[in-house]
């Protein structure tokens, strides 16, 4: 295969890449990709044909028309600048490849395809933009080297029109692979040092939110339903394996207080902002207990609400200020409209320990006066409350009857003219996790004791792999809290297991998400605070090395245990070692002698024969009365002292008497 | 108990100690010049200067967005530009020059200087570099160019040399430089290869001499060629023409072949060019005669004439051939002017 064969292919793989990561940019249709890789594939038979179909005059101005079709792009449709751009460069690059002849136009179009990179750079948040770039850095790499060694020897040699083989083939490629890999591996070290800003001035937006319901000021008794059964992650949490409860784990989004037969809404505005203090975190409340540290990465999301396990106590975060309220519900002032990543600490235990007498909205029970509903609903709570004598035995016992005598199913057959509450506790009997939660917070109202509804999420899938949850639409679930003195909000969920989404990972997928998952925490993520906490952990392992090394030193004087020496400081004192004796033993001046006369006094040493201090060269040689010696020493004068180098003749013969020297020796 | 042996016998080691920690360090001349001088030359090609406003221009929006895919195609370009330092200077270091130039060169006359170039790493090959020579302003050298030198490999290839100045010129170093590998940057490196030339002045005639007659001691005019003069001309063989006693018997007791030894022809003809070697009001005048009288020199020996050389410091007696040629060229090679001023002339006195 000849060389113009060789760059056509990586021209077109190049081209491919371009192409995938336009795919990459967000709002630009598969059609629009499909269509241009097609035309791509039209150019490459024609290439292959050696046909050129548009003349290579036609092409300025047909780029100019491409330019004035972009420009309305912009204006007019797409109104996004990186949309637009995508589309303009792909077209170009198309236009390119019909126009491929020299050297100028492959560069074109390798550097159309970086823009085209650097366009899905800007838009996408997908791992394999890494494979792209990866591949992208070996094709660029290898295009860059030829052309530059192409132009170097048309320069030396103008009259020339071809290019030596030299140049490519097998060990040439790997060369070029290995430089890459280096080249990749020096990207990342830059990458996680380059300094960055605490904020970025403009986050950028996406309009591709996830649409999450349950988390805004009034929720509908239904809407729950329809999303426990979509798939798509809504946030992952990282915990501490240590950390993690052996139980169900609840992530908190929204506390709701007052029903109105239809659904719930937040009526409360007892809300209060909070600004960071001076460590960057939002302290929100004082409760009792071991606080859980979680990392969080949420999606981009149509709410404001964070969430957060159990109670939370403070959060760690990319935000201005927060809104908190006393039931326990964290907000941004606005929806971040971007995926963000947080940290959270929380207490998991199922009691808020908020003693304080609870606002008269938790025990509102206006919607039970109205129609004989209410006094339905009045009546079952004294039957199933029955002997019971704290509110916490009440509470438990409409738990434990929730629990055992209604069915789960999300599709539950609603029976006409009764409301939704009605329908779940005397119609059909049957429901999810809102008509579960609700009806227990009627109940508990019924019997006059305080309580809310909470939305959230319940468990999620666990990686193990990566020690972090996986949370999806269809974990959204609701629960309940009721107020019982002397011990605060107590956590009560009466949907049965069933309601509890069970997975099945296989290991593949589990990897795959891993993958997802560093990706984003520490590419897409990546942050000053990460920064910080990376210089501050190299601090640590510094301080420690040196602890122990003192500690060892300090041990071996008094006598103390040799095993305790650290492997850590033996390595160190390995390295100083090696450093100080590099140092003291580099020679200060390279040595005149020319090896193969150093060589020669090697080989004679071995055999008991050295040139004595005071000796000369030529004493030497006279006084060992080899001829072999005698014409190295010979050699060693023209080029030590006669002031030009041995001609090949000469190395030659020198090369001849050391083999005889050293055979026999 | 007497000490004095215990202090005296390690003393001169101890002093040497002593010089060694608190002694002042000479350093030599050259590994200072090393360390003030940066041993690299780097300047952007426009195709950096490119490459670097784009890094620039990306780096900004990075920053702009805080967008961490920006920061990973920043610094995925700034590690090309890493990699391109590493990879041109594993081209050019480790390469060594040599230069051959022919015997005689000639002010202004280009000749052509082999150049070898070896590259002394085991494991790297060194890549599409240049070697230009550094020299004074007066000498004018092509510079090579070498696609490729495999790990301990060597190629060669030829430079037009032209000196435009008669005299000894040392040929001090190499400037070896690179694009390699993405043509970014232009990297070199001087590598020191000694060579001295002496360039004889030039020898292009510009108006034939005008030969004045002299009144001699030298002798009346003969036939050019060989002859019975005493100056070795060349070694035949023997034929039945030849006079036997003429036979080169040194020759024939080495090869076994029956030869003659043929002398050159004492020349008849005799020339005496006088270059008054004053020191020119004018500049360049000096130099100006010293061509012409080289010019005279070469075209009078080629004319079969036995030619000499008067200075105001020396004499050359006059001699054919080429020997003599050689002799004359050297001389006005390295001659300086004398002591006085004047316009300096050259005159060619003929027998």
């Amino acid at each position: 295969m000849n060389l113009n064969a060789y760059t056509l292919i990586v021209t077109y793989l190049m081209a491919g890449l371009g192409l995938a990561a336009i795919s990459l940019v967000e709002s630009i249709g598969a059609a629009f990709t499909l269509a241009m890789a097609g035309a791509a594939a039209f150019t490459l038979a024609l290439n292959l044909k050696g046909r050129r179909i548009i003349p290579g005059a036609i092409w300025n101005p047909l780029a100019a028309v491409v330019f004035a079709f972009f420009i309305a792009d912009y204006l007019a449709f797409s109104g996004s600048l990186i949309v637009a751009a995508g589309r303009f460069l792909t077209i170009l690059l198309v236009l390119k490849l019909f126009d491929l002849a020299r050297n100028r136009d492959f560069v074109i179009a390798y550097g159309i395809v970086f823009f085209q990179i650097l366009s899905a750079a800007a838009s996408t948040v997908s791992p394999i933009f890494l494979i792209i770039l990866s591949l992208f850095i070996i094709g660029a790499i290898w295009a860059m080297i030829l052309f530059n060694m192409k132009r170097d020897y048309q320069e030396a040699h103008p009259a020339e029109k071809g290019f030596p083989r030299v140049a490519f083939g097998g060990p040439f490629f790997a060369y070029v692979v290995g430089a890459s890999a280096f080249s990749i591996v020096v990207t990342f070290i830059i990458f996680f040092i380059m300094p960055r800003m605490e904020f970025g001035f403009f986050q950028r937006k996406t309009l591709n939110t996830v649409k999450v319901s349950g988390f805004s000021d009034r929720v509908d008794l239904g809407t729950i339903g329809p999303v426990k059964e979509d798939p798509t992650i809504i946030m992952r949490v990282g915990i501490n394996p240590i950390d993690k409860p052996d139980g169900l784990i609840y992530f908190r989004g929204m506390a709701l207080d007052s029903y109105d037969g239809k659904g719930w809404s937040k009526t409360l505005k007892d809300e209060i902002v909070i600004r960071r203090n001076d460590g960057g975190v939002f302290n929100l409340t004082r409760l009792e207990g071991r606080a859980i540290e979680q990392s969080i990465l949420l999606e981009p999301l149509d709410t404001d609400v964070l969430f957060a396990a159990g109670n939370p106590v403070s959060i760690e975060g990319p935000f201005q200020n927060i809104w908190f309220d006393r039931s326990g519900t964290i907000r941004l002032p606005s929806p971040p409209y971007s995926r963000i990543q947080y940290k959270a600490r929380s207490i998991l235990s199922p009691v808020r320990k908020d003693l304080s007498m609870p606002l008269l909205q938790y025990s509102d029970t206006s919607f039970l006066n109205e129609g004989p509903e209410g006094a339905r609903i009045k009546a079952l709570a004294e039957s199933v409350t029955d002997g019971a004598l704290g509110a916490r035995e009440i509470a438990q016992a409409i738990e434990a009857h929730l629990k055992s005598s209604y069915s789960y199913t999300l599709n539950p057959n609603a029976s006409a003219g009764l409301s939704p509450l009605d329908d779940f506790l005397f119609g059909s009997r049957q429901g999810y996790c809102e008509h579960y939660a609700t009806a227990m917070a009627a109940l508990l109202r019924a019997k006059g004791i305080p309580s809310r509804i909470v939305t959230g999420f319940l468990n999620g899938e666990w990686n193990g792999l990566g020690s972090y949850y996986i949370v999806r639409q269809q974990d959204a679930h609701s629960w309940v809290e009721a107020f019982i003195e002397h011990d605060g909000w107590v956590r009560f969920d009466p949907t049965p297991s069933a309601g509890v989404v069970s997975y099945s990972p296989s290991p593949v997928s589990l990897y795959m998400d891993l993958l997802r998952w560093r990706w984003n925490r520490y590419i897409i993520q990546f942050s000053f605070s990460d920064q910080r906490q990376i210089a501050m952990r190299f601090e640590g392992v510094g301080a420690g090395v040196f602890e122990n090394l003192r500690n060892a030193l300090l041990e071996k004087k008094t006598g103390g245990a040799a095993s305790k020496f650290s492997p850590v400081a033996v390595v160190v004192v390995i390295v100083v070692g090696l450093i100080v004796w590099r140092l003291f033993t580099r020679k200060k001046t390279p040595s005149r002698t020319p090896r193969f006369y150093a060589e020669m006094l090697r080989t004679l040493k071995r055999r008991g024969l050295s040139r004595k201090p005071a000796e000369t060269p030529l004493e030497f040689a006279e006084r060992t009365g080899i001829t072999e010696v005698k014409d190295i020493t010979t050699a060693l004068h023209i080029e030590r002292y006669g002031g030009r180098r041995l001609t090949e003749a000469e190395r030659g013969s020198v090369d001849a008497a050391m083999g005889r020297l050293k055979r026999s020796a | 108990m007497n000490l004095r042996p215990a202090i005296s016998v390690p003393l001169p080691w101890l002093i040497i100690l002593f010089g060694k920690v608190f002694g002042k360090k000479v350093a030599e001349p050259r590994v200072k010049k090393r360390l003030l001088k940066f041993p690299r030359s780097l300047s952007i090609t426009r195709e950096g200067k490119w490459f670097i406003g784009i890094l620039l221009f990306i780096g900004v929006a990075a920053i702009n967005t805080g967008n961490n895919l920006l920061y990973l195609v920043v610094a995925t370009l700034l590690s090309l530009i890493i990699i391109s330092g590493i990879m041109s200077e594993s081209t050019i270091k480790g390469v060594t020059v040599e230069r051959t130039l022919p015997k005689r060169v000639f002010k202004g006359a280009p000749v052509v200087a082999r150049l070898k170039a070896r590259n002394r790493k085991r494991t790297f090959p060194s890549f599409s570099f240049s070697v230009r020579e550094l020299t004074e302003a007066s000498v004018v050298a092509e510079p090579a160019y070498f696609l490729k030198l495999e790990p301990l490999g060597e190629a060669q290839t030829t430079a037009k040399y032209t000196f435009g100045e008669r005299g000894v010129h040392r040929l001090s170093a190499f400037k070896v430089a690179t694009r390699f590998p993405f043509g970014l940057f232009l990297k070199g490196r001087e590598e020191a290869s000694v060579h001295e030339v002496l360039v004889y002045p030039s020898t292009k005639l510009k108006a034939r001499p005008a030969l004045m007659p002299a009144y001699s001691a030298y002798g009346a005019e003969r036939a050019k060629g060989k002859g019975n003069g005493t100056e070795f001309h060349a070694l035949r063989d023997y034929t039945f023409a030849d006079d036997s006693r003429r036979i080169y018997w040194r020759s024939v007791a080495r090869t076994g072949k029956l030869s003659v030894k043929e002398f050159e022809q004492e020349s008849e003809r005799k020339a005496v060019i006088v270059f008054e070697n004053l020191e020119a009001l004018r500049k360049g005048a000096f130099e100006d005669a010293v061509d012409e009288a080289a010019s005279y020199a070469d075209y009078l020996i080629n004319e079969g004439y036995a030619v000499g050389l008067k200075t105001l410091a020396y004499e050359i007696a006059p001699r054919a051939g080429k020997d003599q040629l050689e002799r004359i060229l050297y001389s006005l090679a390295l001659i300086t002017p004398a002591r006085s001023k004047g316009t300096p002339g050259v005159k060619v006195l003929a027998y």
